[in-house]
Order: C-alpha cells, then structure tokens, then sequence
C-alpha cells in the first residue's frame, strides 16, 4: 500500500505554503519581502474540521525553515511525527513504543520533486507554482487552486493568510470540499533567528 | 516484553487454531460470557493511531477517526494523513456509503471491507447470542449469527484477554482481533485477516470523546 504521488505533493505543498514569507499587494512585493528572510520558526495549531466530526481533530507542533531549502516540520501533540527535509532529501518519522521510526514506503521521490518548489515558494514566485495557481486578494490573502484537476481530488484550494508583519504567516486554510477543511495557525512566528544546529538532520 | 510482543503472541496461538472453524463450547459454570462488556455504548469520537501491514509491508502510518452510536447502530469513519489530508472517508448503512476514496483506498471491495472490520472493532453484532461457552482451551465465549452465514465470536481468552473472532459461512476464522484493555478508548487493538486476506491494523487509541458530554 503506497501514498500517492499526489498526495505527497500536496502535503509538500502546504509545508512549503506555510513558508511562504513576506507581504505586498502584488506579487512583485511579495517577492522582494521574500527576499531578506532566512529562516522562520513558529508553532502551529491545526484544527481538522469534517461534518463527520463532533469536535474538530486539533494537533499542535513547531516548524523551522533555513534557506534555501531546509525544513522541520513536527507534530507534538496529540501524535508525534516529524518530517525532515535537508539537501535534497526528504525523511519521514513517527514516534512508536518510545522512539522515531523512520516510515519506509512513502514517495520520497515525488516529495523531493515538490521541495523543488519550496525555493520558489520563498522567494514570492506564486506565478511560477507548476501545482497551482495563485490569486492575490485583498487584505493580504492569497488562493491557490489547483491546475490539475486530479489534484483537486485531494484539495479544492487553499487560502493562504499573510500577517501585517513582513515574514509572518497568519494561517493556511486546505479546503477538501464542502464537508472537509483544515486550518493552520501560527504562534510565536521568529524571523531570521539563528536556527540551532542539527535541527535539519537530527530526530530528536 | 513490550506491549506489541504481548499483543502477538496469543495473535500466534490464535492462528494455529484458526483453521477449525469455531470450537464448540461447553456450558460455562459461572457468570455468562455474554455479560463481559466488550464494546462501548453511547456515541463516541475515536481518534486512532493506525498502520496498514499488507502482505508483510508496514505503509506510512495514518490517523483513523470513527464516530460510532451504539443506540443507533451507526458509524462513520475517515482515515487521514497526519497532516490532515483526508484520504477515505465513509459511513455504514445497508451498505457502505463512500463519501472519498483516494488511491490507495478507491480499490474494489475496499470501502466494504473496511466498514465490516471497522463494525466488528466499535459496534456489538446485531440480535442476540446464540451460544456461549467455554472453547476447549479455556478461553470464554460468546457466539452471534453474522450476515451471510457468518459466525462471530467475543472471547475472553484463558490469559484474561480479550479478542473477537470471525468466521465465514464455511467456518473458516476470517479476523481476529486482539483488544488490549480499556480498547477502544485506550490502549491497542489489531485486527488480522486471513482465510485469503492478507493484512493487518494496528490501532492506538490517541483521543476518545464521549458525544453529548
């Protein structure tokens, strides 16, 4: 039993959307704000909303980027996982019976294809995304909707929320259809901080 | 010895036995074995840590949520990445009703294959018992009529553990399942099939909501 190609796209894609740096009117700005930030270090609340559900699924964990690529992306709570990607390489973890399990099976290829993008996602260039398009909206808000509709089977679009703050992301809304939507929001966002050492490469 | 090792060895036991279609009982001398509680009642939200092992090959590990209503006799479920990314989604009526079904899990037979594993964990079978008993090897049981011939049984082993065998119409063991204590709502339970399946879940119980509290 293998995940998609697809799927592992979209978990990418919304990883590198919650990289996406900077503000402006126009994607020119968005661009040049993009430009100054090296790293970014936040916490996160997701909320899983289904109409199945009596109460949403929420989740918390910390994620961490260093340009031009690096990435840590954990989960705390409720359930532990950990993805990593580093020099070109993507690696996925979960915490079983009191350690970090490296998951085999799931598409490494496709993801490292889709951390290719992440650059592009930093440096503001949402015009030149191969998965989707993107339209500025007012009150700094960005949607993306897919440009192949075999990948609209996994996410309608996504709403993406740019804080006042240059380099700051507010929230990340994936909308899975009308009875399915997850939402992301940031705390405690860190521009530019040093980034500890082997936060890229080690699990722990 | 871990907790998983605990849960394979009598899944071991289980199999060696598991060709004999279901033993026959003796009358049991206590307390029936139809008053051990072994499903839930009320309405409930689970949320469960689960892996698929199909035919020996562990896949990424997923997030497998369930809203089940005993009173109703209802269920739906959803299984998710960690990141939230819905990839099924059903609910259990006459038949099952597929709401997404997204490669892996669009295959024929998928959806009502999981809907009837899925029953067996969180719902009791329907109607009364039919038999209960002790099995020759000590273990107590409880016998319902399933659909289509099928037998299943809920079993409080020797070793003071609980399992729920299922047996097609030709008496062949189908799934077992293994329940740690205070599953579904805490613990692990792992359901295996066989009698031409090949497969596992492992589910950890990481969240339990009692619906209405």
């Amino acid at each position: 039993m293998k995940i998609s190609k697809s799927h592992t796209a979209v978990l990418l894609l919304v990883l590198s959307a919650m990289l996406t740096l900077g503000w402006g009117s126009t994607e020119e700005e968005l661009r040049e704000a993009a430009a100054g930030v090296h790293t970014v270090q936040a916490g996160f609340v997701q909320e899983k909303h289904m109409k199945m559900l009596v109460r949403p699924l929420v989740s918390k964990g910390l994620f961490c980027y260093e340009a031009p690529g690096s990435l840590r992306w954990e989960y705390t709570d409720p359930v532990k996982s950990l993805l990593l990607m580093h020099d070109g390489r993507t690696r996925r973890f979960t915490f079983q019976d009191g350690k970090w399990v490296e998951e085999a099976g799931f598409d490494l290829q496709a993801m490292q294809v889709v951390v290719e993008q992440i650059a592009g996602w930093m440096a503001g260039r949402f015009d030149e995304n191969d998965l989707f398009t993107a339209r500025l909206l007012p009150e700094r808000r960005i949607r993306l909707t897919p440009k192949n509709p075999a990948f609209g089977r996994y996410i309608e679009r996504i709403d993406l929320a740019l804080s006042p703050v240059p380099g700051v992301m507010e929230s990340v809304t994936l909308h899975e259809g009308e009875n399915s939507f997850t939402r992301i929001r940031f705390t405690g966002t860190a521009v530019n901080r040093p980034v500890p050492d082997g936060r890229f490469t080690e699990v722990r | 010895m871990t907790g998983r090792r605990m849960l394979f060895l009598p899944l071991l036991v289980v199999f060696l036995s598991a060709c004999a279609g279901p033993p026959a009982l003796t009358p049991a001398s206590k307390k029936s074995p139809c008053s051990l509680r072994f499903f839930m009642e009320g309405d409930w939200q689970f949320l469960h840590r689960l892996s698929f092992v199909v035919s020996g090959r562990r896949a990424p590990s997923l997030l497998g949520v369930t809203v089940v209503s005993s009173h109703r006799r209802s269920l739906k479920t959803a299984l998710m990445t960690a990141e939230g990314v819905v990839l099924f989604e059903a609910e259990s009526g006459d038949a099952a009703l597929v709401r997404k079904s997204l490669p892996p899990f669009d295959r024929p037979g998928f959806a009502e294959g999981l809907m009837a594993d899925v029953r067996m964990l969180f719902l009791p079978p329907a109607g009364a018992p039919f038999a209960a008993g002790i099995a020759p090897d000590g273990a107590l049981v409880c016998r319902y009529r399933g659909p289509d011939g099928e037998i299943l049984d809920t079993v409080k082993t020797a070793s003071d553990r609980r399992q729920i065998h299922r047996y097609d119409a030709d008496g062949r063991r189908i799934r077992t399942a293994v329940l740690e204590k205070g599953a579904p709502a805490a613990g692990r339970m792992v359901l295996t099939a066989s009698g031409g399946a090949d497969y596992r879940i492992e589910m950890e119980a990481v969240e339990a909501v009692r619906i209405g509290e």
